[in-house]
């Protein structure tokens, strides 16, 4: 038996709902990072990530009365993370982050980059831009799948369709990146 | 098994969750087809490449405004009844002054009899509970041993079973670098080891543990509790070839003595 099994997210998540408000806080231990880097890869920038992850939580607390549990807990909020994301973005009239500003992602490591790059970290860093350059809804998806933030049967819960469709998707996702990555690739060793 | 066939399977396969029969059928049309094993070979490659991307760490501003928000809609949460009180006296501003005076002698009666029920006592302490529990919490998530070892020692102010703050003693015990701190958090669990979630991931934890002082210390917490998962797990150690002789003997003479 894991630790995380003794209380789940859907029953902390129902005792918030009837008022017990600080288990809102195990929850926040639990999710807040990959909350960040959910909003890291599809918002861009380190403050607004925080700013967003701090705004779901607010929500879930103001919402909180919406929660049924029926289909758990992770498709209830990262169907929040999305509306946050997009309110935010049509506040500040922005479109929403892609190719088009990828130069504004902000990691933690971001340093100029030494000549003697390790290949791997070249990679790393193309692989980056290439997902960047994906339209949001499949850069989503990819995060979504790749860090295992929510199982194949939430993600369809949360994009509301089949299982089979959210496997096509992830399938055509992970194709458009592997092109984009070649391409970037060939450019930076011509 | 046809190249669209093969499409259609990628995602399972990229994710080793193909059934056998699949799998062999995958492996077959590959190795016969170029054209989709260059395919797969790249989609391979990028999904791969996704998992090595690094997990970033937010800022510790995150977590700071994160507690401060929750307890601000805590505060704004409770009921404010002396406030409520005098918003409901200017409702009726033409109350003669008598009836007013009564009205103010009455609440101060009920008043005095809440207090003496003891409702105000129950609140206050509620209210050091959760905050000896904010203050466990916390520093049992600090990065300084010495402060982890300071949040094992203020988890004994919570008298009574508080979820939160076995859960992160638990955590504690599974996962904490420090072997001082594990060892503090086995003590501090002792006497809730009754809680079967709390004995069951002791048990989980003694399986994996490979620290012989900590292992130990587990044991000797367990052993009393003689539950039969406890008991098994104890076996399989006084055969565990990968457990020190000194355990595996600690174990051994602990089984004995309960024959």
């Amino acid at each position: 038996m894991n630790v995380t099994d003794v209380f789940s997210d859907n029953e902390l998540m129902l005792r918030v709902r009837d008022g017990d408000n600080v288990r809102l806080g195990m929850l926040f231990e639990r999710h807040h990072k990959k909350l960040f880097n959910f909003f890291l890869h599809t918002a861009g920038k380190r403050q607004v990530a925080e700013d967003l992850v701090q705004e779901v939580f607010v929500r879930m607390l103001k919402y909180k009365h919406t929660y049924r549990g029926e289909s758990g807990f992770g498709p209830w909020m990262y169907r929040m993370a999305r509306n946050v994301r997009s309110d935010q973005f049509r506040k500040r009239g922005n479109a929403p982050f892609d190719s088009a500003n990828v130069e504004t992602v902000e990691l933690a490591d971001e340093r100029p980059a030494p000549a003697e790059l390790l290949e791997t970290d070249q990679s790393i860093g193309l692989l980056r831009t290439a997902l960047a350059q994906l339209p949001i809804e499949k850069r989503e998806l990819l995060i979504m799948a790749r860090f295992e933030l929510l199982k194949q049967d939430e993600i369809a819960s949360l994009l509301d369709c089949s299982v089979a469709t959210v496997k096509v998707r992830i399938h055509r996702a992970i194709k458009e990146l592997s092109r984009i990555y070649h391409q970037i690739t060939c450019e930076v060793r011509a | 098994m046809n190249c669209e066939e093969i499409s259609e399977l990628v995602y399972d396969y990229l994710n080793e969750r193909l059934d056998a029969d699949c799998a062999v059928s995958f492996t077959v049309h590959m190795d016969g087809c170029a054209e989709c094993r260059e395919q797969v070979s790249d989609l391979q490659h990028t999904w791969t490449g996704l998992a090595d991307l690094p997990q970033e760490e937010p800022s510790s501003e995150l977590k700071a405004r994160f507690y401060s928000m929750l307890e601000s809609q805590q505060v704004a949460a409770k009921p404010r009844p002396l406030a409520t009180w005098f918003q409901n006296l200017a409702v009726f501003p033409l109350i003669p002054q008598g009836l007013a005076a009564g009205v103010l002698l009455f609440a101060g009666i009920l008043i005095g009899a809440q207090i003496e029920s003891g409702e105000n006592v129950d609140e206050l302490r509620r209210e050091v509970r959760s905050l000896s529990q904010r203050v466990t919490l916390s520093l049992l998530q600090q990065d300084s041993v010495s402060e982890r070892l300071r949040g094992v020692r203020f988890s004994y102010q919570s008298a009574v079973y508080d979820e939160e703050v076995i859960i992160a003693l638990i955590d504690a015990v599974g996962y904490d670098k420090s072997v001082n701190v594990r060892l503090a958090a086995i003590d501090a669990l002792k006497p809730y080891l009754s809680q079967q979630p709390v004995l069951n991931s002791m048990v989980t934890f003694l399986g994996k543990e490979r620290s012989p002082l900590v292992q130990v210390s587990l044991i000797d917490a367990l052993f009393g509790t003689n539950g039969g998962e406890t008991l098994e797990t104890l076996r399989v150690m006084s055969n565990d070839a990968q457990v020190i002789d000194s355990v595996r003997e600690h174990v051994r003479t602990l089984l004995e003595e309960s024959v």
